[in-house]
């Protein structure tokens, strides 16, 4: 049987999934991702067991990575993009642009030579991303390397056993003849900022839930950025960025109320005195096992229905959360030590351009537009199919089970 | 030890990583005087093509009989060196593998120290190696055919999904129709199509499809066999059909109940369930009288569930729009969490309909006077205590599983989870598959999922059974895990442990027997057989206790 | 800190369920996290795997102390292997007091495949336990091999 390729856009884990489902099917895909490695937002998320899993499916996210890395039917294109898209389903001819990485990711080791003798240090200017990364290989951080500053430092290619290092490399014009093509592109974190009164960026021990999880996976705990200590006394904020229709957010981001849930449960198994406070909206708690994971959190974690409006620094270790409590009519201003914000998702700020190039729709919010609410995982551009958050908020397993149904949808092209 | 084994061991310097705080060639000596070690190299990049391809005549031109690997973590390398061994005619299992640079040099920074455990672990390995006996590989043929158990809206998308990727689908159904509770719901709003028109669209194209066989006030009784490989026993208007099929999709739906007890809450003809409600608004004739002022209560049955929270708010909408009566909604939390839901609830509150919020405090409902009079503690006005009565109270019911459920769970001895749905809540089993190979459930039969959630569950049935045969073949490892009959005394221990049902009775040896194709590698039973009847190849009494040697030597 | 000159170094067994702890293990690794030498790491598929026999094998060897690492609860690969596991466990720690082997020496741990910062934990406060415990009472009775 002649191999049917498909293009995949996006290395998140609806993208993997795709790529993972037409790669069974015994087609062949080119899978590109923006960054220099995949596994997207998922890829930075920590696990939050207890001794018991919480059901988030984080620790699937490296393990489809890894399949995604090593099979044969998978082409990887790290720090491409799509720039022009002709042709239609069946026969799309795609022009891909391919960045610059200076590392190049089929020679590289990942031996670490090259870190150890870059002469920029807390962080160095080349490193492994993170542990586990897919394709393992080196990257220059653009900001800090002194040789893309214009100076004349080149240790690190002159030490890599492999010759992996080319800084004279310029970017690559790729065609490629596909088939079909799936949209995953993920999403972007809400950006905590737009919401100035909650202080974040202000007062150092206010988080978003991506800064809790960046920091559980690599140490395993959290401690307060002022003092470096554990905290006593966290609040987590709900919807920040969704449910929101001042910011034009009318939506539920779904995962938000479960990871601060998982968190505070980890936060009260790792440390029994600690308290947790979280101020919601409306509580999502459907989701197989899910309600009676909520029962348990009632019976050691606060919980308040009414969202702050602002928070405010007492001291250096210590913030005061303003909220209207609705259960006494009243305004109260309470202290936390730490306060994660729990931001939502977003379309991807790019959407817009990406979406012109597909010739796709954008549809409610800025997420790229399903065909109807049955067929969402179609277009209005036949041959082009849609997997995972790109398409609207979604927890893992679902972007799973969407990149599932992208993948089946994108068969029918081919056969 | 099967026969007298002659050992390659590769160590690999992973670009010269490895030997920054392992002294690899002091190691490589001393294996050098091992008796069976029949070649020890040590190279840059053992996985590289050029040295992959040295690996391989190697092992041919020594006449090597096991490959030993020092270097990275088997989750890198594994599948390469196994590939290189099979490609020069070396059983691909005879790899024993020490992970000297995740497990040891990055982790342990003295070279002393650094070097004495690298030498112990590849010690080890190759002690274990020497145990190691060939896997073979081989392909089996699996049926395409699947039978789908349910003709709800999940149960009929699988069935024409797999139709349409040439599978013989056949679509068992209890009822005399299919359609399931696409016939109780009134509409799918925000979705313009009327469920009527949706069931239509999927009937008319179950009919097109030749590939489909439906059969409906049919049961099943019995299933036999293994996946790829089942024979169905089906019941159906009393006489027997028997079917063969490689997979089996459960698709049997949900049901709703009522728990008066909970309230001591009488139904009666002003207080009713969800379901009541939308047979009232299908028909034109259960409207004696259009009531004035509609409350529809959540959160009292069934606090986590989306369904009823879809159903109020379309609901509510819906009789707004069509009577204009006033609409309440009194819930604890609205779920909102899927797409087009907060649009939804937007909709319903800029036309009209009023929302209450009462805390855990649960509202009082009592008839009073042809009427419902509800008392609550309004979160929205610091819980001061509110009262209002409607004409017509619509209660939320608990979403529970289908009639019968055990009976269908001990048929095809799959799980359920701590309410009764099927799949148990374990995230490796997600979205669609079963703790059995080859048996799958989509739709609300398994989750708290709402129509159009539930519709694509059924196609990710499909996929996952179609990933699973689309080739008609599957590759199995042959008896890695291993019943001796002459030990097995049937007490059926195994039988009972394996989580995956994979193993069965073979009458003719009198012994327990794995089943190949859905063995999934765990060796519990081989762990639980109190004769010692089992062993799992690659991780034998033999080969784990050759490791364990190595705990007390000296290098 | 594993090269303290002054105690003894402690030899552990630590059973690593392939899908959870081995990876695990794997990512302290790629993290250059340290953790005691003295830990020896037996890939198993499943923690269920590992048998009664195989934990008081890995002390009659010479191991002071047992690990057993097994995916978090309800998140078994093989659906019921870290129960099996932790029943087996228990079973064993009653034969320890008796046979005169202190049952802090042998522990169950649940984790997952992307909790390195706890692995390493979970080792280095076993080891630590192990020093204070001292060596293996087993080893001074044991006569050749």
């Amino acid at each position: 049987m002649e191999k049917k390729r498909v293009l995949v856009i996006g290395g998140g884990i609806a993208g993997v999934t795709s790529a993972l489902e037409l790669a069974k099917n015994g087609r062949e895909i080119f899978l590109v991702e923006r960054e220099p490695s995949i596994g997207g937002h998922a890829a930075s998320f920590c696990c939050k067991a207890t001794d018991v899993c919480n059901k988030c499916s984080v620790c699937l996210v490296p393990e489809r990575m890894k399949e995604v890395g090593i099979h044969p039917q998978i082409s990887l294109l790290t720090t491409s993009e799509v720039r022009e898209i002709n042709g239609e389903a069946g026969d799309f001819r795609v022009k891909i642009v391919r960045k610059t990485r200076f590392v190049d990711p089929d020679r590289c080791t990942a031996c670490g030579i090259c870190s150890e003798v870059c002469p920029v240090e807390s962080p160095k200017a080349i490193s492994l991303p993170y542990p586990g990364v897919v394709p393992p290989a080196f990257v220059v951080d653009k900001d800090r390397c002194l040789r893309l500053q214009g100076q004349e430092c080149t240790i690190c290619q002159e030490k890599c056993p492999t010759g992996a290092i080319n800084f004279d490399q310029g970017p690559q014009e790729i065609d490629l003849d596909v088939e079909a093509i799936i949209v995953a592109n993920g999403f972007d974190v809400f950006d905590a900022r737009e919401k100035a009164p909650l202080g974040y960026g202000k007062y150092p021990n206010v988080l978003t839930g991506l800064d809790m999880e960046e920091r559980f996976l690599k140490e395993g705990e959290i401690l307060l950025p002022s003092n470096g200590r554990p905290p006593q006394d966290v609040a987590f904020i709900q919807c920040v960025g969704s449910r929101d229709e001042h910011i034009g957010n009318g939506y539920c981001s779904k995962i938000c109320c479960k990871y601060a849930m998982r968190f505070s449960r980890l936060l009260q198994y790792q440390n029994p005195e600690v308290k947790v406070t979280v101020f919601y909206m409306d509580l999502q708690t459907a989701g197989k096992g899910f309600g009676e994971f909520y029962e348990q959190c009632k019976e050691s974690i606060r919980f308040v229905q009414g969202i702050p409006v602002e928070i405010s620094q007492v001291s250096p270790d210590q913030l005061a959360v303003r909220y209207e409590d609705l259960s006494q009519g009243k305004t109260v201003e309470e202290s936390h030590d730490l306060v994660v914000l729990s931001v939502g998702i977003t379309p991807r700020k790019d959407a817009r351009n990406l979406a012109g190039i597909l010739g796709v729709n954008l549809g409610d919010f800025g997420f790229f537009d399903g065909l109807t609410q049955i067929e969402n995982t179609s277009t209005n551009r036949e041959g082009i199919f849609l997997a995972g958050c790109c398409q609207g908020p979604r927890d893992i397993p679902e972007s799973i089970a969407h990149g599932t149904l992208a993948a089946l949808r994108a068969v029918r092209t081919l056969t | 030890m099967a026969e007298d084994t002659k050992i390659g061991v590769f160590l690999c310097d992973c670009g010269e990583v490895i030997s920054r705080n392992i002294d690899l060639s002091g190691i490589k000596s001393n294996l050098e005087k091992i008796s069976d070690v029949g070649h020890v190299t040590l190279s840059h990049y053992l996985c590289s093509q050029k040295e992959i391809e040295l690996m391989g005549s190697e092992i041919s031109e020594k006449g090597l009989n096991r490959v030993v690997i020092g270097g990275c973590s088997p989750q890198f390398c594994e599948v390469i060196f196994m590939e290189a061994m099979e490609k020069s005619g070396l059983n691909p299992y005879l790899l024993s593998i020490a992970n000297i640079r995740d497990q040891c040099g990055w982790v342990h920074p003295g070279k002393t120290r650094a070097t004495s455990k690298a030498a112990r672990q590849i010690k080890m390995a190759i002690s274990k190696a020497r145990f190691l006996e060939p896997i073979k590989k081989e392909t089996v043929s699996i049926n395409r055919d699947v039978l789908i158990i349910g003709g709800g809206i999940s149960g009929m998308e699988a069935a024409i999904e797999l139709s349409e990727l040439d599978h013989k689908v056949t679509l068992l159904e209890r009822e005399k129709v299919l359609g399931g509770r696409l016939h109780q719901l009134y509409s799918l709003y925000p979705l313009e199509l009327t469920p009527g028109a949706l069931l239509a669209e999927k009937i008319e194209a179950i009919n097109r499809r030749a590939n489909i066989e439906v059969l409906t006030t049919a049961e099943l009784l019995k299933i036999e066999g293994h996946p790829g490989n089942f024979v169905a026993k089906i019941q159906r208007d009393g006489s027997p059909i028997t079917g063969n099929f490689g997979a089996i999709v459960v698709a049997t739906g949900c049901d709703t109940q009522f728990p008066r007890e909970r309230y001591g809450l009488e139904l009666s003809d002003n207080i009713i369930t969800q379901l009541q409600f939308e047979r009232m608004l299908k028909s034109r004739e259960e409207w004696d009288k259009i009531p004035q002022k509609i409350g529809f209560m959540l959160d009292i049955s069934d606090e986590y569930s989306r369904i009823s929270t879809i159903s109020a708010l379309r609901n509510g909408l819906a009789a707004k729009r069509r009577f204009g009566s006033e609409v309440y909604i009194f819930c604890k939390n609205l779920k909102l969490d899927a797409p087009g839901l907060e649009g939804l609830y937007r909709e319903a509150r800029d036309e009209g309909v009023i929302f209450f919020k009462f805390g855990d405090a649960m509202p009082t409902i009592a008839p009073a006077h042809g009427q419902i009079n509800i008392q609550l503690e309004d979160l929205y006005l610091a819980r001061e205590l509110v009262t209002l009565s409607c004409d017509l109270l619509v209660v939320d019911e608990k979403i529970i599983p289908q009639r019968d459920f055990e009976i269908l769970k001990s048929i095809l001895n799959i799980d359920l989870d701590s309410n009764g749905f099927y799949q148990q809540a374990n995230v490796h089993l997600y979205p669609v598959s079963s703790i059995r190979k080859g048996i799958f459930s989509a739709g609300s039969c398994r989750a708290d999922l709402d129509f159009s959630d539930a519709l694509a569950d059924g196609r990710a049935a499909a996929q996952a059974v179609h990933q699973l045969s689309y080739s008609g073949k599957a590759w199995i490892e042959v008896q890695k895990l291993v019943v001796d009959a002459d030990k097995c005394a049937l007490c059926l221990t195994c039988i009972r442990s394996c989580p995956h049902h994979a193993i069965e009775v073979d009458h003719e040896k009198q012994a327990a027997k794995v089943i190949d194709l859905a063995c999934q590698g765990c060796g519990i039973c081989a762990a639980e057989c109190p004769a010692k009847a089992i062993q799992h190849k690659g991780y034998t009494d033999n080969e784990i206790g050759a490791q364990l040697e190595f705990l007390e030597e000296a290098i | 800190m594993p090269e303290d000159k002054n105690r003894f170094s402690p030899k552990i067994a630590a059973f690593c369920c392939f899908h959870s702890a081995y990876l695990a293990a794997d990512s302290a690794g790629a993290m250059r996290k340290s953790y005691s030498d003295g830990v020896y790491i037996i890939r198993v598929p499943c923690a269920g795997k590992v048998e009664g026999l195989h934990i008081l094998q890995a002390f009659e060897k010479g191991a002071d102390g047992v690990l057993i690492l097994a995916c978090p609860q309800e998140s078994c690969h093989y659906i019921s292997g870290n129960i099996r596991a932790k029943k087996r466990v228990d079973y064993i720690l009653r034969f320890l007091e008796e046979i005169g082997i202190e049952p802090e020496r042998l522990k169950l741990f649940n984790l997952a495949s992307n909790q390195a910062p706890r692995f390493v934990q979970v080792v280095n406060e076993m080891a630590e336990r192990i020093k204070d415990l001292g060596p293996s009472p087993i080893k001074a009775g044991v006569i050749g091999r």
